[in-house]
């Protein structure tokens, strides 16, 4: 059964767990939540309560948990240990990953993270020839950089002049920091589920942090994310990130957009195939069953 | 939708057995011996149906249970002629609950 619910805890409340269901309650209501139906948790705010025991429980049923920090924006992630059948056998494959393979898989990845990029820039009428100039440059292991030369192009393009950064108060940048983990949330919980360390990345190496290689293979998501956050910007002018934007940007990964092995699915969905792929791949060290993610603009219109 | 013999002792903890058993699956009790459950897709519904088929094959060997699939219009037809819904299900059937 897939799993389809979000919840988002903002309010002082207790949680606990009750015959394996989740149950919020506060002086005057008392709610109880199916575990195996939810998809993923945030947690805003910090006056909740919350046992060991539902820690355990939201691991076990794989729920994308997020904790944010006092200003609301997401610090840190609950993510499961371990528990795919073939756990021991995936963190094999994925260790002794052959370094041909490995910058294949960041050629890809990369390539078609820039055509994306490139493809939303096309939508938006900010078109620029060079993009998909260096999609094609673009060699194994990237050794020439041009993923961060059309980054740089690309947030200059799309975002008049915004300087990407992690504590920035532009709304703008706290709009994709905060999409940004909820992906990378999403995309953890199921690299964990499928028996993988995140940590080791294909790319990313950074010895600091933990999720190296759900950094790698959220990229081509990225643009997908900009775009729908592109779109939400002009509806909510506030100068801070206001709550019905944080709903906003969470309803971004229930709508379907995404063309993904010829169908239209969401965000949610994608991430799990995407990375049943990305093990498939691995175990099997052909790049053919990796499958990447498109854009449908006239369903992503659609959505809002 | 279940009637379920409560004379003897036994007979009732088969009955507690199976209001355990919904509660995990996540159903939520619409009225007494009335449970329901909000699925995303006819698939899924499907299997949450087939699950619930083999608990009853196995522990409950008497009695009268129903099952009936709903469509989300369908469901959202329903008059309440006295009473109100619970705030649980109003709950259940949203996609993001925010709290």
């Amino acid at each position: 059964m897939a799993a389809w619910k979000t919840i988002r805890i903002t309010k002082p409340c207790r949680l606990s767990i009750d015959n394996g269901n989740l149950v919020v309650e506060d002086d005057t209501m008392r709610v109880k939540l199916s575990l195996p139906d939810t998809d993923s948790i945030i947690f805003e705010g910090d006056r909740f309560t919350l046992s060991a025991k539902v820690l355990s429980a939201l691991s076990r049923h794989k729920v994308a948990t997020l904790f944010c920090d006092e200003y609301y924006m997401p610090t840190a992630i609950l993510h499961p240990y371990h528990q795919s059948s073939l756990a021991t056998e995936t963190l094999k494959a994925q260790l002794s990953l052959p370094d041909e393979l490995r910058d294949r898989l960041w050629q890809e990845i990369i390539r078609v993270k820039i055509l994306n990029q490139s493809a939303v820039l096309k939508h938006f009428a900010k078109e620029n020839a060079k993009l998909e100039n260096y999609a094609e440059q673009i060699r194994p292991g990237d050794p020439y950089g041009a993923e961060a030369k059309s980054a740089r192009l690309y947030w200059k393009e799309l975002f008049d002049g915004l300087k990407r950064e992690a504590d920035s108060l532009d709304v703008r940048n706290q709009a994709l920091n905060y999409a940004y983990a909820i992906l990378r949330s999403l995309i953890t919980r199921d690299l964990s589920a499928a028996g993988f360390l995140p940590a080791l990345g294909l790319w990313h190496d950074n010895r600091y942090n933990a999720f190296n290689l759900s950094d790698d293979l959220m990229e081509p998501f990225r643009p997908i994310v900009d775009a729908a956050v592109y779109l939400l910007l002009p509806l909510y002018e506030e100068e801070y990130l206001s709550p019905e934007f944080k709903k906003a940007i969470i309803s971004i990964f229930d709508s379907e957009y995404l063309i993904y092995e010829a169908g239209l699915s969401s965000l949610r969905t994608v991430s799990t195939r995407y990375i049943q792929g990305f093990k498939a791949t691995v175990r099997s060290r052909n790049i053919e069953r990796l499958h990447f993610p498109t854009i449908d603009f006239g369903a992503l219109r659609e959505c809002f | 939708m279940f009637d379920l013999p409560t004379q003897t002792k036994k007979d009732r903890k088969r009955y507690r057995w199976l209001s355990r058993y919904l509660d995990k699956q996540g159903f939520i009790r619409l009225q007494y011996s009335v449970y329901a459950k909000v699925f995303n897709s006819l698939e899924s519904a499907k299997y949450g149906k087939k699950r619930i088929k083999e608990f009853l094959h196995v522990n409950i060997p008497k009695g009268n249970v129903r099952m009936i699939l709903f469509t989300d219009q369908q469901y959202g037809k329903m008059e309440i002629i006295v009473g109100k819904s619970s705030e649980q299900e109003k709950v259940e059937q949203k996609n993001l609950f925010d709290f």
